[in-house]
């Protein structure tokens, strides 16, 4: 089975089951997200068509809106977004990169993706519904770990769509519907019945999956795409046998299917096994044979934009991935009418008191829906202007920024038995005076998900629980100090150069003593190194040097007390062009 | 545009046929039996079935689905506001808002900890006034009373409750993943069947179901009307106090609810006086998310040192050996 096929196969099972609506497809290109989404929508009955959704739709954009409408009572009328299904069949919501999905279409996708009812509650407006539409997604698989565990948890569908390229001069990707599967879903959709699952195909499901697995949602997963299989082949039951091929589909090993070799150092879950282009395992699949009309990628991952540890094989990466995403990110951002800079984004309205930073639309919109009933003969005259009040006045609610960044780089395996909170403190409460991100670079954590690699973190605010975790973190054996430094470059160099970066002053602190001990080839391998001489601290000094280039960044090294290596920590105080303090006197000497 | 419920004959499965989150299913009970109690909070990982036993149980219990605050809700709806279609019509009618329409019910909240910060001031308001007060939009209703069981499901991976919220819930109950392998294959077929079976005009299994609940609903009803003469004895009051003293529970509510709570649990096996047993039972649910560590948003659980010590003062207290206050 080519990748064609395996996308087209889980779509067509996403279009029998609506608890699989969550279609995954890891390294998709973007561009094919929304060709996808039409190839399923066609395949739905009456469907509601697809829909793109715009990465930063607020709200109003996505559930319901008064939008103005000619001929309308009042001259307004309210509208349904694409997320508002009372009373229409199911639609298909396409995100072409869910590692991009903003605020509002994330906690959209958390609230009624595989939920048993949906609700809408807003702006005088309420409907309950049992959600159908099905979702297809994208997502650099390396990016995963910056996604919400819990969003992606309502995907459960998940395909490696990397080798999927469309055929210069033809449209269609995967090309026509085969009939059966047209069949099938419309009887299904008609009220037809569901091949029952078989207690032995259930007993199959819960040893294809670990019990670690995340709650049931993946025995769920399993079990309904074999299901869906099984009324596309057009048996009357869901057998072990269908069980085998919904893993093969998934990418999961099945029981009868070997235990696929794993790079050494890459922590593995039981349920990963083969990549996801990998073939069926003695399957006759019970599609019929859609014709090539693409090109299968040759397989060859490209790299990506940083360094990061390899991504592990299998539906579900990030199960093995470090937790990379911003803490808590389903939440809305704090908002402060005060702040100063008022630079963050708009990610909705708040009311307000005062003119400042309004937003003129949502005022207009909320001033509309009185018309009426502040002035009875309002729409008899077409020129009437709105009748507004203080009430109606709307401020953009933004992501708060701040301008400050520090960045620390945490060599655990310096530390010892040393407190370097005094040491720190100056700097962190800098970071917290002037409510500067916190990024937080660990090297030599005793539980590193390799102790090779260096891991980092972003977060809003000192005040994230991860950033006191991190602080107290006991030390591991190795120092990958390379790759720390190489990590905090990159997020430097993006948080003050890239795009619209509002970092105006960056200060990267690094405690450690110097004694880098692994090459920066081996944090991109994970395979540990043999004679590693004075390589790491050879690409550490390089990794500085890199630093020391990047503008607004103010660099210190913090570094232990008296050590036998100390012309160490002087050469990379001096690639990075900063301070170089011992930490029992930095409190004194920072301030 | 207004509708409700829409296509939900069968929107989640009876309360009988569940399988499996048995603590959840009893707290949820408790609360029921003891409204005063205030509410229930479930925190767990993801797919867990919260949710759906949420609602099967608001199902149940009072034939509906929950009045349920979605967490993008606009202030209009959570307090109170104008139909919006009739309103761009010109006719001003009024549209109460989700906390008038949870009175004396439920009012179910799912990904609580996903709240924006004001929905949750609104909340804690009326929770603690017990009064609406709605003066907005044009509307001016001050002090409509009401009072509701505040129920709310979270996945902690999102991250915490603010601690003035997390005190509102009477009840919290850790919800874990199934790993037993015979009830991880009982949820397959059980939730796979449901939805097989649901599409059925006609089904005995789901009718069989239903029937199960009304009974379970008399039980449950039965044991609320006898709660409130359920005895609670000052040694198990003293007991209450003892473990929330020794557990570092903040403020007074922590013991309150678990005496409450006890009583529930004393009515719904059918007894009128609370013993030992009652109070170790319904402890744990009152204590966890008071003790200090939750207030800086570490995960809040309950681990075997913590039975340990539970038990450790229930014995203790029971056999005569410890008076009110620290040993």
């Amino acid at each position: 089975m080519d990748v064609r096929e395996r996308v087209a196969t889980a779509l067509a099972c996403a279009a029998v089951d609506r608890g699989l609506s969550g279609v995954l497809l890891f390294d998709l290109d973007p561009a094919l997200a929304a060709p996808l989404g039409a190839w399923l929508a066609a395949l739905l009955p009456d469907s509601a068509g697809s829909t793109v959704l715009s990465a930063e739709a607020l709200d109003d954009d996505l559930w319901v809106t008064v939008r103005p409408a000619a001929g309308a009572v009042g001259g307004f009328r309210p509208a349904p977004g694409p997320l508002y299904a009372a009373g229409r069949a199911p639609a298909v919501l396409v995100a072409p990169d869910l590692s991009r999905l903003g605020l509002a279409p994330s906690r959209a996708a958390i609230t009624t993706l595989t939920a048993d009812v949906a609700h809408l509650e807003r702006d005088g407006q309420q409907a309950v519904w049992a959600p159908a539409d099905r979702w297809v997604a994208g997502c650099p698989k390396h990016l995963v770990s910056r996604v919400s565990r819990h969003l992606l948890d309502r995907f459960a569908l998940r395909i490696d769509g990397a080798a999927l390229v469309p055929t210069p001069g033809q449209s269609d990707i995967l090309g026509d519907v085969p009939v059966p599967w047209r069949q099938a879903v419309h009887s299904v959709h008609a009220g037809g019945p569901l091949p029952p699952l078989s207690a032995a195909a259930a007993d199959c499901v819960v040893t294809v999956l670990p019990s670690a697995a995340a709650g049931t949602r993946r025995d769920l997963s399993l079990a309904r795409t074999a299901r869906a299989l099984a009324l596309l082949a057009g048996e009357g039951a869901t057998s072990p046998h269908h069980v085998d091929r919904a893993a093969s589909l998934l990418g999961l090993r099945s029981p009868s299917r070997p235990r696929q070799p794993v790079s050494p150092g890459v922590p593995t879950p039981d349920s990963i096994s083969a990549p996801g282009g990998e073939a069926a395992h003695g399957a006759s699949w019970p599609t019929a044979r859609v014709p090539h009309q693409v090109q299968a990628g040759d397989g060859a991952a490209e790299l990506p934009a940083h360094d990061v540890p390899q991504v592990p094989e299998g539906p579900y990466p990030e199960d093995s991935l470090a937790d990379e995403r911003e803490a808590s990110p389903l939440r809305p951002p704090a908002f402060r009418p005060r702040d100063k800079t008022l630079r963050g984004h708009p990610v909705g309205t708040a009311t307000t008191t005062t003119t400042r930073d309004l937003s003129l639309t949502a005022t207009a919109q909320e001033a509309a829906k009185y018309q009426t009933l502040r002035c009875p003969g309002h729409h008899a005259d077409g020129s009437h202007p709105l009748h507004l009040t203080a009430a109606d006045l709307r401020v953009h609610r933004r992501a708060t920024e701040s301008s400050g960044l520090l960045v620390l780089v945490l060599d655990h395996t310096s530390r010892r038995e040393l407190d370097w909170y005094p040491a720190l403190s100056p700097y962190l409460s800098w970071a917290y005076t002037s409510r500067a991100r916190v990024a937080v670079v660990e090297v030599g954590a005793l539980d590193a998900p390799s102790e090779l690699a260096a891991s980092v973190f972003l977060s809003r605010s000192l005040l994230d629980r991860r950033v006191v975790q991190a602080l107290n973190r006991p030390a591991g054996r190795a120092t990958p100090l390379a790759h720390g430094l190489q990590l905090a470059g990159l997020l430097l160099r993006h948080e003050t150069q890239h795009g619209g970066a509002v970092v105006d002053e960056a200060v990267l602190l690094v405690f450690t003593d110097g004694r880098a001990n692994v090459p920066l080839e081996a944090s991109r391998s994970l395979n540990t190194p043999a004679g590693v001489g004075d390589r790491g601290v050879r690409d550490a000094i390089e990794q500085a040097e890199r630093i020391a280039r990047l503008k607004r960044v103010r660099s210190v090294v913090l570094h232990p007390g008296p050590r036998a290596y100390a012309h160490l920590l002087t050469e990379l105080a001096e690639s990075l062009d900063g301070e170089l303090l011992r930490a029992d006197r930095a409190a004194t000497d920072a301030g | 545009m207004t509708s409700r419920h829409e296509g939900l004959e069968f929107p989640v499965l009876p309360f009988s046929r569940l399988v499996g989150q048995g603590e959840l299913k009893r707290v949820l009970e408790i609360a029921y039996v003891m409204p005063s109690i205030g509410g229930v909070l479930a925190s767990g990982e993801r797919g867990t079935a919260k949710s759906t036993t949420v609602r099967s149980f608001a199902q149940m219990m009072y034939g509906t689905l929950p009045v349920t605050l979605p967490i993008n809700a606009t202030d209009d709806r959570i307090l109170g506001g104008w139909q919006i279609d009739a309103l761009l019509r010109g006719e001003p009618k009024e549209m109460k808002g989700l906390l008038e329409e949870a009175d004396q019910g439920v009012l179910y909240v799912d990904e609580v900890n996903l709240l924006d910060d004001h929905v949750v001031n609104i909340i804690l308001d009326v929770v603690s006034t017990g009064l609406l007060v709605v003066q907005r939009d044009g509307l001016d209703h001050a002090g409509t009373p009401v009072s509701f069981t505040l129920v709310g499901t979270m996945n902690p991976e999102e991250g915490g409750l603010r601690p003035q919220l997390l005190d509102r819930f009477g009840l919290m109950v850790p919800v874990e993943t199934e790993l037993d392998t015979a009830v991880r294959r009982d949820i397959l077929l059980t939730v796979l069947r449901f939805e097989e079976e649901r599409r059925r005009a006609e089904s005995s299994w789901l009718r069989e179901g239903a029937a199960e609940d009304r009974e379970h609903r008399s039980r449950i009803d039965a044991a609320r009307s006898a709660a409130h003469d359920v005895l609670l004895s000052p040694r198990m009051a003293e007991l209450c106090a003892q473990i929330a003293i020794d557990f570092e529970v903040s403020g007074h509510r922590g013991e309150i609810v678990m005496a409450q709570a006890a009583r529930a649990v004393a009515a719904l096996d059918g007894r009128f006086e609370v013993n030992a047993r009652d109070v170790r039972a319904a402890a744990p649910y009152a204590v966890m998310h008071r003790r200090p560590e939750a207030a800086y948003g570490d995960a809040i659980g309950w681990e075997l040192k913590d039975d340990e010590l539970l038990d450790q003062i229930v014995n203790e207290v029971a056999a005569g050996e410890r008076t009110y206050g620290r040993p």
